[in-house]
Parts: C-alpha cells; sequence; structure tokens
C-alpha cells in the first residue's frame, strides 16, 4: 500500500486515533487515500479534508451506535475498522484497584467488542470488511506488572478469533497485530529498564517502527487477503 | 413517531431481503404470525441475526432513532419478542414510544 491509491474511497474507522500509534495510523490511511473517521474521547488537532474527528467513549453501548449510525449517513460504509484505543495501568497485582482493571476491561475488551459488533453490521451490507485490533506482545510474555492489560489483551485476541468465525460468512474477516515495542505514550507508562529487558529478549531485539505495524495492517486489510482471519502476526518474533 | 403498520412494512422488507437470497420454494411467509426464532422458525441463526441487523439498520439509518433490537431488555422476557413479526412489531413499538 505504498501508492496513494492503497485505499482509495475507503472508510477508515480507526479508535484511540488521537495520539500514539492511532494517531500514526490515521495519517497512514490518509496518506494513502482513504477517508478516515478518527476516534477518541477527546478531540484531535488533526486537520484533513478527509478526516472527521468524532468523539465517543467506546464503552458506551449507545454512543458507538450513534457513531456508526453518523457514519451510515455519512459514507454509507465502512471498509476497515483499526480497534487501537486501549488504557494501560501498570502495577503489581497486590496493588491493582479494581477500577483501573475494570477500566482495562471495558475498554481493551468491551469497547473493542461493541466497535467490531457495529461496524460488521454496515460491512455485511457490502459483503467486504476487514476488522483489526491491535494487540500486544504483554498477551503472550505475560510481564510482570501487566497482569490485567495482558489478561485484556489475551481476551482480545480471543475475541477476534470468534468474531472471525460469526462475521466470516459475511465476508468480514478479524485479525490481530500483536505490537512488541513501539515509541509511544503508552509505552513511556513503563518502567525503561523493563522495556529494554523485554526488547532484549525478543527474536530481533529492537524496538517497532511505525512502518513495521503499517506493514501488517496494509496486509491484513488488503482485498486480497480474504482468505486471511483469526490470524495474529506477533512483531518482533514473540511466540505466541 | 413510527405506526404499527410502517413497523410492519419495515420487517416485511427485511424478510423480502432474506427471500431473495431463497429459492422459490423456500420462500418466508410475510405475514403478522410468522415464526422468526424457535422451533418453528424458518430462518436458521444467520438468517435470523441478517433480519434483526436488517430491521434495526432501517429504524436507526432510515428513521433516526438510537434503538437496539437485542439489548438486555429484550433478552430478560419472559415472552421473547423474536418469536413472530407481531411480537417484534410490538416490541419495536413499545421501544419507540418509551424513546428508544
Amino acid at each position: 500500500m505504498s501508492d496513494a491509491a492503497g485505499y482509495a474511497d475507503q472508510v477508515v474507522v480507526v479508535t484511540g486515533a488521537s495520539r500514539g500509534l492511532g494517531r500514526l495510523l490515521t495519517e497512514h490511511f490518509l496518506r494513502n487515500g482513504a477517508y478516515v473517521v478518527g476516534v477518541s474521547r477527546g478531540q484531535s488537532d488533526l486537520a484533513h479534508a478527509r478526516y472527521a474527528h468524532r468523539p465517543c467513549d467506546i464503552t458506551d453501548e449507545r454512543a458507538v451506535r450513534d457513531l456508526f449510525i453518523g457514519i451510515a449517513r455519512a459514507h454509507g460504509r465502512v471498509d476497515v475498522v483499526i480497534n487501537n484505543a486501549a488504557v494501560l495501568t501498570s502495577i503489581h497485582a497486590m496493588l491493582m484497584p479494581a477500577a483501573r482493571a475494570d477500566e482495562m476491561l471495558r475498554t481493551n475488551v468491551l469497547g473493542t467488542l461493541l466497535v467490531a459488533r457495529e461496524a460488521a453490521k454496515l460491512m455485511r451490507k457490502r459483503s467486504f470488511g476487514r476488522i483489526i485490533a491491535i494487540g500486544s506482545m504483554a498477551s503472550t510474555l505475560e510481564p510482570v506488572g501487566d497482569s490485567m492489560y495482558a489478561a485484556s489483551k489475551a481476551a482480545s485476541m480471543t475475541l477476534s478469533g470468534v468474531l472471525a468465525k460469526e462475521f466470516g460468512s459475511y465476508g468480514i474477516t478479524v485479525n490481530t497485530v500483536a505490537v512488541s515495542a513501539l515509541e509511544t505514550d503508552m509505552l513511556r507508562q513503563l518502567p525503561r529498564a523493563k522495556v529494554d529487558a523485554v526488547v532484549a529478549g525478543l527474536p530481533l531485539p529492537r524496538l517497532a517502527t511505525p512502518d513495521d505495524v503499517f506493514n501488517v495492517i496494509d496486509f491484513f486489510a488488503s482485498p486480497r487477503s480474504s482468505y486471511v482471519t483469526a490470524q495474529t502476526v506477533f512483531l518482533g518474533g514473540v511466540h505466541s | 413517531m413510527l405506526t404499527s403498520d410502517e413497523i410492519e412494512t419495515i420487517i416485511y422488507t427485511a424478510i423480502g431481503a432474506l427471500n431473495a437470497e431463497r429459492e422459490p420454494n423456500d420462500q418466508i411467509p410475510a405475514t403478522p404470525t410468522t415464526a422468526l426464532f424457535g422451533v418453528d422458525a424458518m430462518l436458521d441463526s444467520l438468517s435470523f441475526v441478517s433480519l434483526i441487523t436488517d430491521v434495526e439498520a432501517a429504524l436507526n439509518v432510515d428513521h433516526g432513532l438510537n434503538i437496539s433490537l437485542a439489548d438486555d431488555r429484550a433478552m430478560s422476557r419472559p415472552e421473547s419478542p423474536y418469536d413472530t413479526v407481531a411480537t417484534l412489531r410490538d416490541y419495536i413499538l413499545e421501544l419507540t414510544e418509551g424513546g428508544g
């Protein structure tokens, strides 16, 4: 998808679009010709003729329904959804506040389901859709301090597997890109020594770059990938 | 506010979309007593999902109603609103009168 026509006329929804990887992905899709609907709880300072920002709490069922009713009216279609929005609290399990644990489950799992559910209803009409979740190496490496985050990302991967089965007959694929360490606000919440130790243990011991993520996203999003679903690609060689 | 007849028409349109994909001898009748869910229904699970999402989309997008047909209220009722065209119609009427 290096050419500007890669996503021409496609409608792409990115959650968590205002910053971090979501912002980078939004800019990637815009560079490649897509109409992008960016979603986050707050506003975005991104201005582009093909960009519309929609503030929305993805854990609010009614708000998510409203979001996709608006997209249906504005565009009549959704081609690609990037379920990127996630929250992370890294702390020893003995000190984990229940409210933070609940927030991670609600955003990282429930929000992912609600967005996928409403998107699939629209995608079904055109018998085409690509739902891609941003996963994490934490789901399999199970790092100390990331109990609920790792569990929520593992749940998200399992969710994608079931959705792949339920949506497959509608021409909708559901896949996950499990990102290793990428220089974002979320990564900067973690102790650097901990990140360095995890990266050093990878088969490819370096930080991920945005282009590493774009490469796999473009593969999953491609119309040619109609026979690729229920898959997780772990960047950096993390074992599943 | 949608009338009972208008809601029934929306449901029949969704049944029509299903019938377009079915054999002539396997058409789902568009009547109030047509069973949509349960042992008497002609719809398999995928057809049922398609019907409900088509009706929901018509209510949401064409009529501007933020209504979910598969919410807790629907699931927790002793009498399922999905039994027949008439029970679905009445449930939608109840939701629209109650503001969703």
